[in-house]
């Protein structure tokens, strides 16, 4: 077994309902891990067993090899989808406490507290209570509070959801920073577009279950179809592919849907010769076009589940 | 662990306004008893008045008597030639000639009794050197003669401290576990609600967190029981004339433990109410019934305080539910067996961990469950994470 988080067909129902219903995960260090899927699908309760918070019906989830315990979940950094701070207590003095309550001596707490507020922004806020912060500014907190005590794992749920972009791009850079030094990362979210460009690996769920797992990269390319875009320099009459279906056509520029297999040497010498090109793109379809169904099917079936 | 989670609660309570308002409130009330405690009846312990008697012609004579130091008034004496002259520039209160106290206007009743005491002591001794008698002789003949007081309606000067005191720990024993209780309750809320209960539980167990909390309220809620004991039992101090019973003084520990008891009891039930609810408005509602048994401990013992020994007050302090009221009321009243005491105390110290244990579980499992309110059973028959 290779280090870091190993999640091993973990399962969980509520009543008659299976929130989890066999999930397997692997989070190695340095490794930023997409856990996706639409919201109801299971990906909170997966989390909180990992955090200790549930206790899962059967399954295994390990750190290094050996069970999570209490002193192994010191070392995780929990960002839960429902952000939740004491909005009475300052900013420092509640970023230092969660350092405590992670086990970290009084005055490193304190020291990394100051840290990473200054590393967020929030240098000029940090005695001020957090209901005095705008929303954007409790999330800064809310991150630091899952970073202060510098830990090997991230658990993020939901880490954009919210998000201005300017506070979106920090949380980007600091996830990205913090997996090049060697923590793994996993991140949920049910918005496959704004994570599938900075994750290694996606594990895509539904209704508890896996349906696809893997580098983006080779998930888009064992997808059954290809993306063609063209633009021509002139009107090209009704021009059509040799095969595949049309989305758009406009007379001097053309979106169409071409079977993976077929020969695209040939799609593309069709295109060119039907006019002068300014444009042509072939591309897998990416990982929210691929998994639309799956996603959108299960969000009727409405938010969370009562956890 | 648990000493970081109680002392963010001692720190962020006692800097609420609530809190040093109610304990200074406590503090001044305490010291405000005890001052006019002491006022009322204390009289004895004032200093002596100061006064100036003038002594005219005959009454010279008793200068000497004068000087014998007394409790109530500290008299210079002086010689003068004219009452009226003396009354005029105001040198004396009172004046004596030997046969007749002599006034500027009305008389001072107590230095007028103090006048004539003196000189009929005075004269007593006089006589009795007289007729041969020594002065330890005249001590003996006017030796006082003790007598027994009886009241037909068998009431005692001891009964009004007793009863006050078992008023104070059973009010004090109520206000202070619904204030406590109430407080932990909206705690609870505010982590379920903000849902910062997901942080910590990702840190620490529940078990962890509900414990640190007690702990952290439970202490400040003990240290403003102490100020309360200390500001009464300085008050009791302070009583003069009026002997304090043995039984006050044994209600003291009593009362601090089955307050600590009590707490413990009170406190995971209250935790418990707020985890089952999502919003501080909610709150208010689920607390009510935690609050009846309060409530009908101190009825209780309110109703049976002139029959401390009534089956219903000896029933209420073996029950856990009503003996933080009721135990320290009946010790304090009356003179309960010692058994009894013993035996509630072991009933309440045994009920504490069980219901710790029962009302932790339905913490543990209502805490994140959002929305609606958990339904105390399914609660209870809902299997327990954490």
């Amino acid at each position: 077994m290779a280090g870091g988080l190993a999640v091993t067909d973990l399962k969980r129902s509520f009543g008659d309902l299976r929130a989890v219903d066999g999930v397997d995960l692997h989070v190695p260090p340095g490794e930023l891990i997409g856990f996706l899927g639409a919201n109801g699908a299971g990906k909170t309760t997966t989390m909180r067993m990992i955090l200790g918070i549930l206790q899962p019906d059967t399954g295994e989830i390990t750190w290094n090899g050996t069970p999570v315990d209490a002193e192994v979940r010191n070392r995780i950094g929990y960002m839960p989808q429902e952000r939740g701070l004491y909005a009475r207590m300052k900013v420092h003095e509640q970023v230092t406490y969660f350092g405590r309550l992670a086990g970290l001596e009084s005055a490193v707490a304190s020291e990394r507290a100051s840290y990473w507020i200054e590393r967020l922004g929030l240098e000029e806020r940090r005695d001020d209570l957090v209901q005095e912060l705008s929303g954007g500014n409790q999330q800064r907190v809310q991150l630091a509070v899952s970073l202060v005590h510098d830990p090997e794992l991230l658990v993020l749920d939901e880490p954009f959801a919210g998000l201005d972009p300017i506070a979106a791009d920090t949380m980007r850079e600091i996830v990205r920073e913090r997996a090049a030094d060697g923590a793994g990362v996993l991140l949920s979210s049910h918005q496959l577009n704004v994570v599938e460009g900075m994750c290694d690996r996606v594990v895509i769920v539904s209704e508890g279950r896996e349906v696809a797992a893997g580098r983006p990269i080779d998930l888009r390319a064992a997808a059954p179809t290809r993306r063609m875009e063209v633009t021509w320099s002139e009107d090209v009459g009704h021009w059509r592919p040799i095969d595949g279906t049309v989305i758009e056509f406009t007379g001097t520029s053309a979106v169409v849907e071409l079977p993976a297999q077929s020969d695209m040497s040939e799609q593309i010498g069709h295109a060119v010769a039907a006019g002068e090109v300014s444009m042509l793109s072939v591309e897998p379809p990416s990982l929210a076009d691929i998994f639309a169904d799956t996603i959108t099917s299960a969000e009727v079936e409405t938010a969370e589940v009562s956890e | 662990m648990i000493w970081t989670i109680a002392k963010r609660e001692i720190v962020t309570r006692a800097r609420t306004t609530s809190f040093k308002v109610l304990t200074a409130i406590l503090f001044l009330g305490v010291i405000a008893a005890a001052v006019a405690i002491s006022t009322i009846t204390g009289g004895d312990d004032e200093a002596a008045e100061e006064v100036t008697i003038g002594l005219i012609g005959e009454g010279v004579e008793y200068a000497d008597a004068f000087a014998v130091p007394n409790e109530q008034f500290d008299a210079e004496i002086i010689t003068i030639d004219n009452a009226q002259a003396a009354f005029d520039d105001g040198s004396i209160d009172v004046a004596f000639d030997g046969s007749t106290v002599i006034w500027e206007g009305f008389s001072w009743p107590s230095l007028d009794a103090y006048v004539r005491t003196t000189v009929t002591q005075s004269e007593f001794v006089e006589r009795a050197n007289d007729q041969g008698l020594a002065p330890t002789d005249l001590a003996e003949l006017f030796a006082p003669v003790e007598l027994e007081e009886e009241r037909l309606d068998g009431s005692e000067d001891e009964q009004g401290v007793r009863i006050a005191a078992a008023m104070v720990s059973t009010v004090a024993t109520l206000v202070l576990l619904q204030t406590w209780g109430s407080f932990l309750t909206m705690g609870v809320v505010e982590e379920k609600s903000s849902r910062v209960v997901e942080v910590l539980l990702s840190h620490i167990p529940a078990r962890s967190l509900l414990t640190g909390k007690i702990l952290g309220l439970g202490l400040l809620a003990l240290f403003q029981m102490a100020i309360l004991v200390s500001g009464v039992a300085l008050a009791l101090l302070l009583l003069q004339g009026i002997e304090v019973p043995d039984g006050v003084w044994n209600a003291v520990p009593i009362l601090l433990i089955t307050f600590v008891l009590g707490f413990g009891f009170y406190a995971a039930i209250f935790a418990a109410v707020g985890s089952t609810v999502s919003r501080q408005e909610d709150a208010q509602s689920a607390q009510l019934p935690v609050m009846l048994p309060l409530f009908v401990g101190y009825g209780i013992a309110i109703a049976s305080i002139s029959n401390p020994d009534s089956i219903l007050l000896r029933i209420a302090s073996f029950v856990p539910f009503t003996s933080p009221m009721v135990l320290p009321f009946r010790v304090a009243l009356a003179d309960p067996p010692l058994w009894e005491i013993a035996v509630a105390l072991l009933v309440l110290a045994v009920s504490v961990p069980l219901v710790l244990r029962f009302a932790g579980a339905i913490y543990r499992t209502s805490l994140l469950k959002v929305g609606t309110r958990v339904p105390i059973l399914e609660a209870i028959r809902s299997r327990s994470d954490g």
